[in-house]
């Protein structure tokens, strides 16, 4: 039997997991920061208008 | 109080840990895939076809790190999870619970990459051999745990939850080890050990060792950033993250006047 594809399926599944493992948390930082971005906007907006005459 | 309990409160802080965890994170990660590199290329290029097993071998050189990480992962998670339970320390509780995908991570390669590997050497991807089925429990451990810790809302109460079952699912670990030794399995005994001589021809034997260094990088590298992100998401309505997140996000700094 042939082990190279049985090599390359196993190197293949070991880089996915580890590209998956650093990819999937930078993803999601940047859905949280998107969002925090987006409510302290808000904030900002409704305390200067609160300020003005 | 203890001055290593003193120690952990100071450095667990969180603007600290965080601070600290990203001035780690780039450079854990680029010794790891430097590391990483060297170690294939040992692995893939210098080092001989087994007599035996032939060019499957090369499974070996990520099946087996995967595999060691698989474990130390869990130690890990357990060993926070008992800190976080006994000190009620946060920054374990956090550690702990950001460790665990991670280790899932390695435990699904491992499982994956053995199954390689079994079908041109054993003829069979799977067997429901003592080392492989509790390789197997210790992946669906990981799953619970990680089930447990987003089923319920109170991230405190469901890290304490989670922990408790990390903890629980420690004595998996021995039988995992012990396995090949206590029944007659189909997966090989140990070849390296870590107090006496390795049965491994150095040629091998150091490219192997070369990936478990890189691995053990990737994880503490990987952990960091998971996290600090784990943090910010906790402590959102926290003064300290506007100031942290100040350089990325300018909306961060409250308007003079207002309260962080």
């Amino acid at each position: 039997m042939n082990p190279w594809p049985f090599v390359v399926a196993s190197y293949a599944i070991f880089f996915l997991g580890l590209a998956a493992d650093a990819l999937v948390p930078g993803l999601r930082r940047r859905r949280l920061l998107a969002r925090l971005d987006g409510r302290w906007r808000r904030e900002r907006t409704r305390l200067s208008q609160r300020g003005s005459p | 109080m203890h001055p290593l309990v003193r120690w952990f409160h100071r450095f667990g802080s969180p603007p600290t840990f965080y601070r600290w965890a990203g001035a780690a994170q780039p450079w854990l990660f680029a010794a790891a895939l430097l590391l990483g590199a060297v170690g294939l290329y040992f692995g893939l290029v210098v080092a001989p076809a087994d007599y035996l097993q032939g060019e499957s071998v090369r499974i070996l050189y990520i099946h087996v790190p995967s595999a060691w990480m698989s474990l130390f992962a869990y130690l890990f998670v357990a060993v926070n999870a008992f800190v976080a339970l006994v000190w009620r320390i946060r920054i374990s509780e956090i550690l702990a619970m950001a460790a665990v995908p991670i280790g899932a991570m390695f435990t699904a390669v491992t499982l994956a990459s053995g199954a390689l590997w079994g079908r041109p050497t054993w003829g069979t991807y799977w067997q429901w051999d003592a080392r492989l089925t509790s390789e197997l429990v210790l992946l669906f451990l990981y799953i619970g745990i990680l089930a447990l810790y987003h089923a319920i809302e109170d991230r405190r109460r469901a890290a304490r939850a989670a922990g408790l079952l990390a903890l629980v699912g420690v004595v998996n670990l021995p039988v995992i080890h012990y396995s090949v030794r206590w029944w007659s399995t189909l997966h090989q005994g140990e070849s390296v050990k870590l107090f006496g001589e390795s049965s491994m021809h150095s040629s091998m034997l150091w490219p192997l060792l070369l990936m478990a260094a890189a691995t053990h990088i990737w994880f503490f590298a990987s952990l960091a950033g998971r996290a600090r992100l784990a943090l910010l998401e906790a402590d959102s309505d926290k003064a300290w993250v506007r100031e942290a997140l100040k350089q990325s996000l300018p909306d961060a700094s409250p308007p003079h006047g207002a309260s962080a």
